[in-house]
């Protein structure tokens, strides 16, 4: 054997320090090898981590990469190329840090002195989310990016609604049906992916959990699934009201709950309100006594869930009625000829899913009897990403309702984004005996005004995420909203909105080029920092201090992210660039407060940041760790993290003993608040905002992307992997490495048969256009997906040419997507995601593509 | 003796690459060069379509044919059954290459070892402290990553799969995790005819 | 077996067939100068042509050893080759390189210099450099059909067309090089030997290939390409009509004409040639993992 040094890179003389990763917005817990020589040369899973358990997705295997990557900033620049446009080269100038704040500060400074709205922002670090806050300062509430477009804008609002949390996911700890719809999690994507692939992974094979994929392209859980559902895109609310109506036609449905758990048998009204009596009670009707109770009337026999009845002179039903009657439109029959899912396959999948849920059965968890709903119904950006998207979350959530998982035992349940204390609750009670909503879980609800103070139009939508893409339809006809303000800078902070922005690039340019003066936070170059007037370098993963905790799904505490190496090159730490911007500017006072507002710490007094003084990231990430479980930083570098698996009384039922809301009749209020209003402004285009938008219980209606014409005859999905999971992805040497051998990322997905009918073979040229832009590429003939649709990897959505890693796409599939008022839900604010497209073949590749396109034959 | 030998659980791979990533950074592998790595089979018409991810990785053979054909005996076996490849011997003739049915080899070019992974003859930190284990023209391959396993730590691959989809041990020890999955689930080596008694399994 | 309806992958990540890519035109022209030259030398001491045993020499020694070199990752380390006579039939090649090239000096010296070393010794080395040469007129062979990984190389036949083509090509340069010093009557059955080649080569291609069209699914593929695939032209016409076909017509009509002798020499080196080059690029690996299609998902 030889005695030589070791070659394997973990094995060599050096040291681990323990860290949390940040390859995608999660917190996987990583221990760092950093050799004798500080170079860093193996990052692993820490096995310590009840979370991901020793274990790294592709990403967090490649963050190395990341962080030796020769195309980082390496010192402030300034741009010297007076030129902006895509492509064009800035000439970076390297600049000090002192003329680099001095000179951001002061053009900062000149706009928001003018109006603070004068900025727009896109601060989209979700392990720094404080950061996200800092626009504030001035007041300043507009948005530059999309939240909808790549995760969920009906999604957050409607788990707000229904768990009081950010996200939701099955637990796999007792599922046993586990059904994924739109959405990758347990197999390539979302929540934590390391952690409950590994959950999930262990469910199917050690207790034989069912998985059935609903999707139009057979993704990596299709894949994994005892059953592909193909659907059209865009009609998964159909295929998921389909079910409901299932499971009430066949009355598979958990009533207890529903009676005892829920709003179900409170009393709606025809104007979509319930019905109280003059103190703001809500009547229920009792079956027992045959007459109208109000719902917290000890003498209550029985609630009626079903029925129509008169008090005091109104008629009315029990919310579950008025649910019943919505699914007489919506037999898996009638649906099939929107999912195009046979009925037959439908109804078979929605019994044995009843089945499965064990409906009455419980389970005893720390002294707690629970009821047990192994069998639950999980979904994300691909089925919720639509039009009418509030309704598409909560047909999903319905399906959950109606066997009773909601927060239960092997059923679907709420996970929060960050608990901040160990003993912080996320539950509030709010009116008649019901849980207090909480749609805003990114932050506070941003005020009406008109003329609007947003140009994403955040005030109108009193209950939905940041639609950033309006800010195109805004700033493109200001004078039809009445804008009275033209933002002229731009902030960027980890974010690439040319990339992420549903639209039309050439009107996104247009937006850019309006902007006076741009400064970017960040790392490595990109579509959109290449526009910067200034960068301002900040550290990486593994030069900077963090404490985070990032919606886990089966676990919870904060997550330590320390240095591994002092910086390489002469960058700063987020939180300092922003105190140094903020003294500057004349707001360290306030953004301290904000601070202690956003992170939690006017919970504990004597953590509070002081007014006026400027913290470390490690002083703010101690703070945090403190927050939590009072243990101090050298607590954490030793652990790594505070990392327990889900108290049983956070994750289940921690509402217990209150009603959650099986109709939102919140939505009903918002929307007339918002009629009133806008009415009230003479808001000129209060009758084109989409009113349908607003319901209380899901409607079958179908998206507008249906109802383009009729010459777009395939739908034009995209969609990620594991490998690409968020982003942060391709510019990286080793992802790319994987990403661009897997045949599915390599060319444009078209169903076999379809391509053979249109004379297509595997690599042909072709170009896919919607009524809104187009993309071109090579297509690939497969029997892995819908034949309605065509499917275009994200890997493929590339333009930027900044970093040489990235090898340029045939346009952006977003180019392919609408970025108007028509396709946004008004409830929520999330932007349609599919196109409506037609395809044709070119013979010959357009003349002006990139050096080394993807599509480029592999002779070229 | 231990045997070292490996089981695929494909009921349980993803097809993610975590594997071949984890492996590329314990081993500074160049672009393009893969010791381990996750292949698609999609089989079928839609709607009934079946789409498998398959590991493979070198199968550290019972009879391995690079052994035998490697004309300067640069590749031997290891006593615990790893078979590995001696740099300073091996002349870079590819007849392992040619003779492996498993494709699980690589002779290293001038190129892979000076393009740098973001190319442009760019040579990162992490780089330079790792090719050092390399010499140019001759042929590299998986070891089962044998100093982490004579510090009886598992494979960079097996440690990181996200679903547990790789494991590892003696083979020859009836009781260890593969012998048990290669009974209970009927575990089968890849190409058999090939006899080459391979040392990793496939269980679905 | 893995199915045949999978098809060729290159480096991305799929499962299918993959096409022998490490051995190409410079182990071509290896083994193309050393069968052809270890041939003619063969045939040279046989008939007694000096020139035939200085260019097989020279084939072999200078040749070989070039497209070898110019093949390895380290050449300067080649001599290491010789390690593994015991397993590898690449040290056994070098091993018969090394004794065809000393005892070939000592035959070729002999040869144009008589009488320089005392007549036992060109004997001994004329015995040993024959044997030698048998050695490297089919060693190449067993080296291909040795490894199981190319079900179309693992045949039987492969040795013996190395063998035939070896002879062949020998005897096809000896009637060119021994064209004016051969007497007739050794020309005449050098020239129906070749003709007996021609048919035998003929049969043992096709048979090869024929074996293999039936047999397991690698050797398969391998003979879809030849046959109807990308390589059918180069097959057909250049090994198949040019190689055999032309050559034996020409052997049977001009035998008595130098161009006619000339011309079949340069039409089965040619189809010789590209027989090499075919059987390099035909050679398919299965896909790794055969049984996949069993699996349940």
């Amino acid at each position: 054997m030889n005695l030589q040094a070791p070659v394997q890179n973990s094995m060599k003389p050096g040291r681990w320090i323990n860290s949390t990763c940040k390859m995608c917005l999660h917190s996987c817990n990583t221990r760092v090898h950093i050799t004798d020589d500080g170079i860093i040369n193996k990052i692993e899973g820490n096995p310590t981590s009840p979370s991901n358990v020793g274990r790294l997705c592709p990403k967090g295997n490649a963050a190395i990469m990341r962080h030796y990557d020769p195309n980082r900033f390496k010192t402030p620049l300034r741009r010297t190329n007076p030129e902006k446009g895509p492509g064009v080269d800035p000439k970076w100038e390297p600049i000090g840090w002192d003329e680099a704040f001095d000179l951001v500060a002061k053009e900062l400074k000149k706009s928001i002195s003018e109006d603070p709205r004068k900025m727009l922002p896109a601060i989209n670090d979700f392990q720094k989310i404080f950061l996200w806050a800092w626009p504030a300062c001035f007041g300043n509430a507009n948005y530059f990016s999309s939240v909808g477009n790549f995760c969920g804008g009906g999604y957050h609002p409607m788990n707000g609604f229904v768990h009081s949390t950010f996200a939701a996911a099955n637990d796999p700890k007792y599922c046993n049906f586990w059904i994924n719809n739109g959405g990758g999690d347990g197999f390539s994507s979302h929540l934590h992916v390391t952690a409950q692939a590994y959950a999930v992974a262990n469910a199917r094979i050690e207790r034989g959990m069912k998985v059935v994929v609903v999707e139009p392209r057979m993704s990596i859980g299709a894949a994994k699934a005892d059953q592909w559902m193909p659907i059209r895109p865009a009609t998964d609310r159909q295929f998921a009201l389909s079910m409901c109506a299932v499971l009430v036609e066949e009355r598979l449905y958990d009533v207890a709950f529903l009676k005892k758990d829920t709003n179900a048998p409170y009393l709606v009204g025809p104007d979509g309100y319930f019905c109280r009596n003059a103190e703001g009670k809500i009547w229920v009707w009792d079956t027992k006594s045959n007459q109208a109770r109000l719902w917290d009337d000890p003498a209550i026999g029985d609630f009626a869930l079903e029925g129509t009845y008169e008090v005091d002179g109104v008629t009315c039903r029990p919310a579950f009625q008025v649910f019943a009657d919505i699914l007489k439109d919506c037999s898996p029959e009638a649906m099939e000829k929107i999912t195009t899912v046979p009925a037959a396959n439908l109804r078979r999948m929605a019994r044995d899913f009843a089945r499965a849920a064990q409906i009455g059965s419980t389970i005893e968890i720390e002294g707690r009897r629970l009821p047990l709903r192994p069998a639950a119904y999980n979904y994300y950006r691909g089925a919720q990403g639509h039009k009418y998207s509030a309704m598409a979350n909560q047909s999903f959530k319905l399906v959950n309702f109606l066997v009773g998982n909601i927060d239960a035992p092997g059923g679907h349940v709420g996970g929060t984004l960050d608990d901040q204390q160990v003993d912080r609750g996320h539950i509030e009670p709010g009116e008649n005996g019901m849980i207090k909503t909480m749609p805003h879980q990114l932050h506070p609800e941003v005020p009406f005004s008109f003329p609007p103070n947003e140009t994403h139009l955040m005030g109108f939508f009193p209950i939905g995420v940041d639609p950033g893409h309006l800010t195109q339809e805004v700033l493109g006809n200001p004078e039809k909203y009445g804008l009275d303000y033209r933002p002229d800078v731009m902030l960027l902070c980890h974010t690439n909105p040319l990339w992420n922005l549903p639209g039309d690039r050439e009107r996104w340019f247009e937006v850019m080029r309006s902007m006076r003066f741009i400064v970017a936070v960040d790392i490595i170059p990109n579509d959109t920092n290449a526009w910067a007037d200034v960068i301002l370098p900040s550290h990486d993963l593994l030069e900077s201090w963090n404490m985070t905790m990032i919606e886990p799904p089966n676990t919870e505490g904060p997550c330590l992210r320390q240095p591994a190496t002092p910086p390489l090159y002469d960058t700063r730490s987020e939180e300092e660039i922003f105190y140094e911007l903020s003294e500057r500017m004349g707001v360290l006072e306030i953004w301290n407060d904000i601070q202690n507002f956003v992170l939690g710490l006017t919970a504990k007094p004597e953590l509070m940041l002081e007014r006026g003084k400027k913290y470390t990231d490690r002083e703010i990430a101690e703070r945090k760790g403190l927050l939590w479980n009072g243990k101090p930083m050298d607590w954490y570098i030793e652990h790594g993290h505070a990392v327990t698996p889900r108290r049983p009384d956070k994750w289940y039922r921690p509402w217990e003993g209150m009603r959650l809301h099986f109709y939102i009749e919140d939505i009903v209020r918002v929307r007339d608040e918002l009629k009133q209003k806008m009415e009230d402004a003479q808001v000129p285009f209060r009758h084109e905002w989409e009113w349908l938008d607003y319901q209380p219980l899901p409607i079958p209606v179908l998206d507008p992307v249906h109802l383009e014409p009729a010459a777009f005859d395939l739908y034009a999905i995209t969609f990620k992997d594991i490998q690409i999971n968020f982003g942060e992805s391709l510019t990286n040497p080793w992802i790319n490495d994987i990403v661009w051998k897997d045949p599915v990322h390599t060319a444009f997905l078209i169903n076999a048969a379809v391509g053979r009918d249109r004379g297509l073979v595997d690599g042909d040229f072709v170009k896919v256009e919607s009524p809104y832009g187009s993309v071109f590429g090579r297509v690939a003939l497969s029997q892995e997906i819908h034949p309605d649709t065509i499917a275009v990897s994200n890997a493929l959505t590339r333009i930027a040419t900044q970093h040489t890693g990235v090898r340029h796409g045939g346009g952006n599939f977003n180019d392919l997507l609408p970025a108007n008022l028509r396709n946004t839900d008004a409830c929520s604010g999330q932007p349609e995601t599919v196109g409506r497209v037609r395809m044709s073949k070119l013979d010959i590749l357009p003349a002006n593509i990139q050096a080394n396109p993807l599509f480029a034959s592999k002779e070229a | 003796m231990t045997n070292w030998g490996m089981v695929f659980d494909l009921r349980r791979c993803i097809g993610c690459n975590a594997c071949a990533i984890a492996c590329k950074q314990e081993n500074t592998l160049p672009s393009g060069v893969f010791f381990t790595k996750t292949l698609t089979f999609t089989s079928g018409e839609y709607p009934n379509v079946k789409k498998l991810y398959v590991p493979t990785i070198c199968n550290h053979c019972e009879d391995p044919p690079c052994e035998r054909v490697c004309p300067t005996g640069a590749t031997y076996m290891r006593p615990d059954g790893i078979v590995m490849v001696e740099a300073q011997d091996c002349i870079g003739c590819g007849t392992c290459i040619v003779a492996c049915p498993y494709d699980t080899r690589t002779i290293l070019d001038e190129h892979h070892l000076q393009d740098g992974l973001f190319g442009q003859g760019h040579i990162t930190p992490f780089e330079m402290q790792g090719y050092v284990r390399f010499t140019k023209g001759t042929t590299v391959k998986c070891t089962f990553c044998h100093e982490r396993v004579d510090a009886g730590q598992d494979p960079a691959c097996v440690a990181t799969c996200p679903t547990e989809a790789r494991i590892f041990g003696d083979i020859d020890d009836p009781n260890s995790a593969p012998s048990r999955l290669i009974r209970e689930r009927n575990g089968r080596q890849p190409l058999p005819e090939k006899n080459t008694s391979p040392k990793v399994y496939y269980v679905d | 077996m893995p199915p045949l309806n999978i098809g060729f992958v290159a480096d991305d990540f799929r499962v299918g067939y993959r096409r022998q890519q490490t051995w190409s035109w410079s182990m071509a022209a290896a083994f193309f100068c050393g069968e052809v030259g270890a041939g003619l030398f063969f045939v040279a001491e046989f008939t007694g042509l000096r020139f035939g045993l200085l260019v097989g020499l020279l084939m072999v020694a200078v040749g070989k050893a070039s497209g070898h070199l110019l093949h390895l990752g380290r050449p300067a380390h080649a001599w290491r080759a010789i390690r593994k006579v015991r397993s590898s039939w690449i040290s056994r090649g070098l091993l018969a390189i090394i004794i065809f090239t000393g005892s070939g000096l000592v035959v070729v010296g002999d040869a144009f210099l008589p009488g320089l070393v005392p007549p036992a010794i060109p004997a001994i080395a004329k015995a040993v450099a024959g044997m030698a040469a048998l050695v490297i007129m089919v060693y190449q062979g067993m080296a291909m059909s040795h490894s199981p990984s190319i079900a179309f190389w693992s045949n039987g036949l492969m040795p013996v067309t190395s063998f035939t083509y070896a002879l062949l090509g020998g005897v096809s340069l000896a009637m060119v090089l021994g064209w004016d010093t051969v007497s007739p009557a050794r020309m005449e059955m050098l020239q129906a030997f070749a003709l007996g080649l021609v048919l035998l080569g003929f049969v043992v291609v096709v048979s090869m290939v024929h074996a293999a069209k039936y047999g397991v699914h690698g050797g398969r593929k391998s003979v879809e390409r030849l046959l109807s695939g990308d390589l059918r032209v180069l097959f057909l016409l250049l090994v198949l009509v040019v190689g055999f076909a032309m050559t034996g017509l020409l052997l049977v009509f001009g035998p008595d004409r130098q161009v006619f002798i000339v011309a079949a020499a340069v039409t089965e080196l040619s189809g010789y040639f590209t027989f090499r080059i075919l059987m390099f690029k035909a050679g398919s690996y299965d896909p790794v993992v055969g049984s996949a299609r069993h699996a349940r998902r």
